[in-house]
């Protein structure tokens, strides 16, 4: 569906993406890097945005992409912009009002429709890019921190929403926090400066941390040695733990249940 | 796509009011220009006033088209509106037709104003309204392009403090203020005015400080002139094709290589240059002579030993004059011949009759031919141009009295770096066919086929073309000029009627003979007769010819008794006593 094929991109000297190869099937992908990990660098480079070397193959597909910075016009109504996007996109006029109806719907912007741009929050605002992004029902969709500002209920909105729209298309979600990810995506991808660390489904992504992750007590700090990471200091029967992720054994520890976002830190640390 | 763009547009106040108030600024404007010029009063001076905004208009326009551009950036639409498949052409491209429908009204509200005030003078000249338009479409319009070029490349690319000096800078190299770098070249001894050079005509608002009357002419509007404009708008789309990104090879390929070769073509052309006024205080046609002869003229005086018994012309005038000449030599034993041409021809190639190519010299308005044996003809081919008397396709004067064609011997024609007629000149055969795109006339009778080839008898061989008439019914040969001015009369067979009969009655006991129905009687351009040292009323008169220039009130019984003079005593001996009497001096013995 999409080919990403060496795809490599400097900011004069700073290489933003460094021979990134992936194969996107249908399905939602999670895309989960720290900041500057070049996660919207890549993005961009699907969308054609900026130069790039190396191949990326969408199979003409249409894309829609919801940026990691994105605004509209204020003193245009929604519904309006809605429309702009719309003719953008190529979808026949007598259709138009139909698709931007069901867009909006999606995000619960419906109401809001008729309101200028400017009055809405930043929330929505956000919202109604991703409204924008599902226009025209793509066959690719990119969002990029889609989750950023948004409350708990329309986090969780979101998420069924992409659930909903997933099927026979390849989504992927950008963010740096793995929650919003870890309930809906079917693989997730793991980018750190710029490279591919990981990809895999979930179990696979909390399988990295399997056997790695301890509670130790917090008078053990010292005697810590190998290749290891402090995630939590936690209080537990008024015992102070810290969490840790570590290489090798722990002595005098509690082996944890590893989770994704344990799998996730041992990636980026190589543990 | 394009009318969502206009709603954008109509949406946002920022832009839509400057937009719409500089429309009705022109309007209001134009207005108020016909209420100082009157409707029937001077088309011309109506119509070059209403350029003196043009540099308001460009700055209105870049600045609505980098606030409409820069919105993309600002509001942070950009990305996902680029993301989309041709997303940013298709945006960027209906933006800019958006955009240029504020010069296109500009034209039309114009157009529409000027041809009210050229039909109502009861200008019968449609030549001119076709020349009105296409000025108006050069400086309105097309000029109007290049502040959305600059203002969308600007918002595209820079930041707003930057792309706001940069237009600062723009907008005063385009103003009449940057002619103080004329000056300040001068001091620091670094040419500055290769800028202005560059920019200095994309803006007609130098036409509105000449208080020179060009209505024989018309608004310059020469080829070069479209050549700088052109040159401007397919550089700046060149750009704006570029960073509309546009994704079909092919297609982005062929545009950006087509808006290359466009403007390089175009620039080309601009430096090509061609016969026109020149303006600003380095350029001005006048003190361009000047420091021309100033710093080179080395004077010549020889009689010659020869004459001219037929000149065969073929003029090209198009851009300047490219002319190949023929003549027939009166003695073909010479071993040089001596001629006076103007400097601003450039002799290319010289032969004799059998196509021999023969050795020449040039220097300043001397041409020297070499010959070693019998030469019976001789062909020159040259071209150029005067900056004073324009020779282009928009219009011409070439008085007889001017060496715009080779005359026999050696004439010091310049007093104080202004030309003075060459008289005395012997009579010859003419044969003068002239391509271009101008009705042309002269004081030669033309062919009944072609109304552009003049042949004849005449000592002063005159070619005149631009916004003239002659009416052959008419009993007198009168070659007048079509727009009409302020406060001038035109000139008509009723006038010279009268003028006739003041004549015979003042010259009854005269021994002279004038008979007006049978010479050309030209209203030449009181611009023509600045570049000349003449005095009078009569500017010119000889057997076949009279130039008579109203630029006042006519007093027909003064005009009458100067024809008389100019008749009685010669033209040559009327112009002397003419000028000491204006000037109280001599006038200069040049020959
Ligand atoms: N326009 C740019 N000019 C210069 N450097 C850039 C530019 N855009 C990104 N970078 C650099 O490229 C790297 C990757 O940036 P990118 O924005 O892709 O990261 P990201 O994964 O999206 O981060 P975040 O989670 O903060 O959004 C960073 O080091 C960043 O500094
Ligand atoms: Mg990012």
């Amino acid at each position: 569906m999409l080919t990403i094929d060496n795809l490599e991109k400097s900011f004069k000297k700073n290489k933003a993406l460094d021979c990134f190869s992936c194969e996107f099937e249908h399905g939602i992908y999670g895309l989960l890097g720290p900041n500057g990990s070049g996660k919207t660098t890549m993005m961009r480079c699907i969308c054609d945005l900026i130069k790039y070397k190396g191949k990326i193959d969408c199979g003409g597909a249409k894309i829609g992409y919801l940026p990691q910075q994105f605004g509209m016009m204020k003193s245009l109504k929604l519904f309006d912009m809605m429309k702009y996007f719309a003719t953008l996109k190529k979808i026949p006029t007598p259709e138009q009002d139909e698709e931007i109806k069901r867009c909006l719907e999606l995000v619960n912007l419906y109401d809001k429709a008729k309101d200028k741009v400017g009055s809405l929050s930043g929330g929505m605002v956000r919202r109604s890019g991703i409204a924008q992004a599902i226009l025209g029902d793509p066959e690719v969709i990119l969002f990029d921190e889609p989750t950023a500002g948004l409350d708990p209920e329309e986090r969780t909105r979101f998420k069924t929403m992409l659930k909903s729209i997933g099927k026979n298309k390849t989504i992927i979600v950008s963010t740096h926090i793995v929650s919003d990810v870890e309930a809906v995506c079917d693989k997730i991808v793991i980018i750190d400066k710029g490279r591919k660390k990981f990809i895999g489904t979930n179990e696979e992504v909390a399988a990295i941390a399997s056997s790695k992750a301890y509670l130790v007590e917090e008078k053990f700090e010292g005697i810590l040695s190998g290749n290891y990471y402090i995630k939590d200091r936690i209080t537990r029967n008024g015992e102070n733990y810290l969490y840790v992720l570590s290489d090798i054994p722990i002595e005098n520890s509690i082996a944890a249940q590893a989770n994704i976002e344990d799998g996730y830190l041992c990636a980026l640390k190589n543990i | 796509m394009i009318k969502k763009s206009f709603k954008l547009f109509f949406k946002m106040p920022r832009i839509l009011i400057p937009a719409i108030l500089l429309i009705i600024f022109q309007a209001t404007a134009l207005i108020y220009y016909l209420k100082s010029y009157s409707i029937n009063g001077d088309v011309f001076l109506y119509i070059l006033n209403s350029f003196s905004n043009c540099l308001i208009s460009f700055i209105i326009i870049f600045y609505v088209s980098y606030e409409f551009f820069y919105l993309l950036k600002r509001s942070k639409i950009d990305e996902a509106i680029y993301a989309n498949r041709n997303g940013k052409i298709k945006t960027l491209s209906s933006m800019a037709v958006v955009l240029t429908t504020i010069p296109a009204l500009e034209f039309l509200i114009m157009f529409l104003f000027e041809l009210g005030v050229i039909l109502n003078s009861g200008m019968t000249d449609y030549s001119y309204i076709v020349h009105i338009a296409s000025v108006l479409f050069l400086y309105i319009f097309l000029v109007g392009l290049i502040p959305i070029f600059i203002g969308a490349i600007f918002a595209l690319k820079f930041k707003r403090i930057g792309s706001y000096s940069l237009a600062a800078l723009i907008f005063f190299i385009l103003s009449d203020i940057s002619d103080i770098l004329f000056m300040v070249s001068q001091k620091i001894e670094i040419n500055l005015w290769v800028i202005k050079y560059f920019f200095g005509y994309i803006l007609p608002n130098d036409l509105n400080s000449m208080l020179l009357q060009l209505d024989t002419y018309g608004i310059p509007g020469e080829i070069y002139r479209w050549n700088l404009v052109l040159f401007w708008i397919f550089l700046l789309l060149f750009f704006y094709i570029l960073i509309c990104k546009i994704k079909i090879k092919k297609v982005r390929v062929v545009s950006l290589s087509l808006a290359g070769v466009l403007a390089v073509i175009n620039l080309v052309g601009y430096f090509k240059g061609g016969s026109h006024y020149e303006f600003g205080p380095q350029l001005d046609s006048i003190s361009m002579e000047s420091y021309y002869y100033n710093k080179y003229n080395k004077p010549k005086t020889m009689d010659a030993d020869f004459s001219v018994e037929k000149y065969d012309m073929k003029l090209n005038i198009w851009r300047q004059l490219d002319a190949e000449i023929n003549m027939k030599l009166s003695d073909e034993s010479l071993n040089s011949y001596n001629f006076t041409l103007f400097h601003g021809y450039r002799v290319e190639r010289v032969t004799d009759s059998d196509g021999m190519e023969l050795p020449f010299d040039r220097e300043g308005d001397y041409l020297t031919v070499h010959s070693n044996k019998n030469t019976p003809s001789l062909n020159i081919k040259y071209s150029g141009y005067s900056p004073i008397l324009y020779s282009s396709s928009q219009g011409c004067v070439l008085p007889g009295f001017f060496p715009y064609y080779p005359i026999p011997g050696f004439y010091d024609f310049i007093k104080s770096q202004s030309y003075t007629p060459i008289l005395d000149l012997k009579k010859a055969e003419f044969k003068i066919d002239i391509s271009s795109p101008r009705q042309f006339y002269s004081n030669l009778n033309s062919e009944e086929q072609n109304k552009n080839c003049f042949i004849g008898k005449t000592d002063y061989p005159t070619l005149i073309s631009g916004f003239f008439r002659d009416d052959p019914d008419d009993d007198y040969k009168i070659i007048a000029q079509t727009v009409k001015e302020l406060g001038i009369d035109e000139l008509d067979a009723k006038y010279i009627d009268e003028i006739k009969k003041i004549i015979e009655e003042k010259s009854k006991d005269e021994d002279i003979k004038i008979d007006l129905n049978n010479i050309t009687i030209i209203q030449v351009p009181y611009y023509i007769i600045n570049g000349f040292y003449t005095s009078g009323l009569v500017y010119f008169i000889s057997d076949d010819q009279l130039f008579i220039t109203f630029n006042e009130e006519p007093i027909k019984d003064e005009e009458a008794e100067h024809i008389i003079r100019a008749k009685k005593l010669g033209y040559k001996k009327y112009l002397y006593d003419e000028w000491l009497k204006a000037s109280g001096v001599e006038y200069p013995n040049l020959s």
